[in-house]
């Protein structure tokens, strides 16, 4: 160390060397997963048209080529199994405890009324965008196929469809399906569209954006046209993908982000502006996808507040989490108004393939996707989105696959004496990449 | 005379240039903890129930400081010194003479210790100082949080006057010099996230949006900030902004409500020792559904704060941001600066009727994407 302090020239020489290597690294062309700049895969991790709000989806390609592109939603809402009256009212449901308390349709309260069955339908479609072009859709209608309806100011509903001035193409498919976006009701989910060729392949053609808005129906009069917006997830494109298998693998795609960061109000706590009682809501897709099985969403979270006291918890969900802070099991807790949260994907492994038959359970959710539980044994489904340390955890023919990394967004709501609930949605910020790769497939395609 | 130091900083930044990269090229993000974090619109005006919510936080498991700027950018008259946004906002009721409207530009800056891990939230109109520290140091009580240090040395004022326009950068810093350290690559800090919400007070509703992000790559620990180009320290700004967005004037597909949008401009290039910021101008191509062009270009002087339908005109209904004009709901602007970089952000409102925002029911606000294909160097110079 003396002889680098005595000598400037070579001390210069080794930070030289050592950005070098860093420069050479970068040099590479790693492709990153930004929310700011274009990339070849765009995840919405929040999208909500289940009666009380609606979405709108923004998509636009940012190059002078065009762009095609494959879309899979997947709906992460569930019902509770046992609801008293599944026929006139259907109880939706992200996690078995939201099953709890579900009042009757004579007022009693049924108490244990889960499980909270989540099938995790997904449904896809294509959309083509010409040089530059931004288009958009609402989820709960979707949007029909027009290639030239005319100019316009607003767009027309007929039925359960909408159709909008300008050129929109949503083709129909190898497999017949298509022709416009499908609407989709009764959703909460997420969305992501991946960039491919006239063929269906993938491409690595980083032209894609977006953004979500979520915006309030004004149900029973009251909120209507409260917004909340937050840019797309965009996952770049590197070298050579091919076929309906994306890897994230720092490569082929991006790598998903070793954990998440949110800076946001403490539920409970009053919002320091309008006073407003405020509650907020992470949500969280999965980077790993399958339209076969369902991921499994593991979240570890960490909270600090102001005075740096932390706290720490986990959970999981099917396909798709959705957190409100007070229903986190005081992973959240209010301590002081302003927060920072850090969110990691879990670290136990996601069944990707596997019979759930002749496992012991004690509802039909133990027993996976088509699961019934029969005298406390599985006699039907597959343990495909289960939790894993091996393949003998999977069942029959079971393949115990690593855990998903997450994308996230949280949004806030500020409820004042009117009951009137203001909103804003902020995406995660990224702490690091992971060393974990993830994949995603899709099938169908133009 | 060339140190020990600058020796050093010249040979990294040389090996960077022999190794045949533009030395960065990733666009500022708002999705990664950053060096400089730029908040382009703070928002207060008590009058009509507006105020803007700060968010900060150190993702380090070390202290933290942050050096941060306010910028002022209201326009003020000659006559009266109110706040203005035209000469007719200038009439002195005394002798019925109006004045001239002149654009401004005044920086305020303070310092953020942050401990390790910690995020700390203020309102603009309100400030954060003394008890209101919630780790302030004592005497008798030297380590009042949970980990290591404490907020003491934080002074965050008030925004200066209200009604206000402007920006806030926070540029993370050595707590003496009150500059960036010395660093290359991986030794730079890159610890501050940011988020901001503009706060309607009668709706509850907030638009908020991340803070836009410049890591930090290479620092020689002087007071002029490069951000981007062949020497950067900083990683450049976007030479072209992409903003989606609904027409103005646009029926809303959802709530059948009017839409309309607000575009906030900041240049990157600021001195805030000499107190000046050259003009940038902004170069709009604005593409509708049909990918029919058409441009317009504004000049940004300090910061650009406009509904997007009065960019190019002071019509709104005959401007090519106005749906009579683009004839489709969406469209797709880029944005590139002309003289130097730019950063922003885009909200999106709703209301019953788009010319009055006293009709407004509900604003959302979303980050501009990026796009660097030179990367030309900006410079933040500080005092």
């Amino acid at each position: 160390m003396r002889l680098l302090d005595r000598n400037p020239r070579l001390s210069g020489l080794l930070v030289g060397l050592a950005v070098l290597a860093l420069a050479g690294a970068r040099a590479q062309a790693q492709p990153e997963i930004s929310s700011t700049e274009p990339g070849s895969i765009v995840v919405y991790p929040k999208v909500i048209a289940d009666g009380t709000r609606d979405t709108i989806i923004s998509l636009t390609n940012t190059t002078n080529m065009m762009a095609y592109v494959h879309c899979e939603a997947t709906n992460g809402l569930g019902t509770c199994s046992n609801s008293p009256d599944p026929a006139n009212q259907i109880y939706y449901c992200n996690s078995d405890e939201e099953c709890l308390d579900v009042v009757d349709p004579e007022g009693a309260t049924l108490e244990n009324v889960g499980p909270c069955e989540i099938p995790c339908p997904s449904t896809d479609f294509d959309v083509v965008l010409t040089a530059h072009q931004p288009t958009f859709w609402r989820v709960t209608t979707g949007r029909v196929q027009d290639p030239a309806l005319a100019s316009g100011n607003m767009c027309t509903s007929i039925g359960n469809q909408q159709f909008c001035p300008g050129f929109f193409l949503a083709p129909v498919d190898n497999q017949g399906a298509g022709g416009n976006v499908p609407g989709m009701s009764g959703f909460r989910g997420e969305l992501r569209c991946f960039q491919v060729d006239q063929t269906g392949a993938l491409i690595a053609g980083n032209a894609l954006k977006g953004e979500a808005f979520i915006e309030a129906l004004g149900v029973d009069g009251t909120g209507v046209g409260l917004l909340s917006g937050y840019n797309s997830v965009n996952i770049q494109g590197g070298e050579a993908p091919s076929g309906n298998v994306a890897n994230l693998d720092g490569v082929e795609y991006a790598r998903c982000p070793a954990a998440l960061t949110f800076n946001h109000l403490a539920p409970g706590s009053a919002d320091p502006i309008s006073d407003a009682d405020v509650e907020v809501e992470f949500s969280f897709a999965p980077c790993t996808f399958s339209p076969t099985f369902a991921t499994v969403v593991r979240v570890s979270f960490n909270t600090w507040d102001e005075m740096e006291i932390a706290q720490s918890g986990g959970d999981q969900r099917a396909c798709w989490a959705n957190y409100r802070g007070s229903l986190t099991g005081g992973m959240i807790a209010r301590t002081t108004d302003f927060l920072r949260s850090s969110a990691a994907p879990g670290q136990t492994g996601n069944c990707t393939a596997g019979s759930a038959v002749g496992f012991g359970c004690t509802s039909d959710s133990n027993c996976g996707k088509g699961g019934i539980c029969f005298d406390n044994e599985c006699v039907a489904g597959d343990s495909t989105g289960m939790v894993c340390s091996s393949a003998a955890n999977c069942g029959v023919g079971g393949v115990c696959g690593p855990p998903s990394g997450i994308l996230g967004v949280a949004e806030h709501f500020y409820t004042d004496e009117l009951s009137i609930p203001g909103t804003s949605a902020d995406l995660a910020h990224q702490l690091g990449i992971r060393t974990i790769n993830d994949v995603m497939s899709f099938t169908g395609g133009f | 005379m060339f140190t020990e130091w600058k020796l050093a900083y010249v040979a990294s930044a040389l090996s960077l240039v022999v190794a045949g990269v533009t030395p960065v090229s990733a666009a500022p993000d708002h999705d990664n903890p950053a060096g400089i974090l730029i908040y382009p619109k703070i928002v207060v005006d008590t009058a009509a129930g507006i105020d803007t919510r700060l968010h900060l936080s150190n993702t380090s498991s070390l202290p933290q400081m942050a050096h941060c700027f306010y910028v002022n950018a209201n326009s003020h008259c000659t006559n009266t010194g109110g706040v203005c946004s035209s000469f007719a906002d200038c009439q002195d009721t005394t002798t019925g003479t109006f004045g001239a409207c002149v654009p401004g530009w005044i920086e305020t800056n303070f310092d953020i210790f942050l401990t390790s891990n910690q995020p700390i939230g203020w309102v603009a109109s309100e400030g954060l100082a003394g008890d209101e520290l919630p780790c302030r140091a004592t005497f008798l009580n030297p380590n009042p949080c949970a980990g290591l240090g404490s907020n003491n040395g934080t002074r965050i004022p008030p925004i200066s006057e209200t009604p206000f326009i402007g920006e806030l950068k926070c540029i993370q810093a050595d707590s003496v010099t009150r500059l960036p350290l010395t660093c290359a690559g991986e030794t730079c800090r890159n610890d501050l996230t940011g988020n901001a919400g503009i706060t309607d007070i009668d709706t509850t509703d907030v638009a908020s949006y991340p803070a836009a992000g410049l890591r930090s790559v290479l620092n020689n620990g002087d007071n002029d900030l490069i951000v981007g180009g062949e020497t950067a320290e900083y990683e450049p700004c976007a030479d072209v902004l992409v903003m989606d967005f609904v027409y103005d004037g646009a029926i809303d597909p959802i709530g059948s409500l009017q839409a309309s949008s607000e575009l906030t401009l900041v240049p990157c290039t600021q001195d805030f020792r000499g107190q000046t910021t050259p003009p940038v101008t902004a170069q709009f191509l604005v593409y509708n559904e049909f990918e029919q062009r058409l441009s317009t270009s504004r000049r940004v002087d300090c910061l650009l704060d406009t509904p997007i339908s009065r960019i190019d005109t002071s019509q709104p209904q005959n401007s090519i941001f106005s749906v009579n004009v683009g004839g489709t709901i969406m469209g797709q602007a880029r944005i590139r600066g002309i003289g130097g970089g730019l950063t922003g952000v885009a909200l999106l409102a709703l209301a019953t009727d788009y010319t009055d925002d006293e009709t407004r029911l509900g604003w959302s606000s979303y980050a501009l994407d990026t796009v660097v294909e030179t990367s030309v160097a900006d410079t933040i110079s500080l005092p």
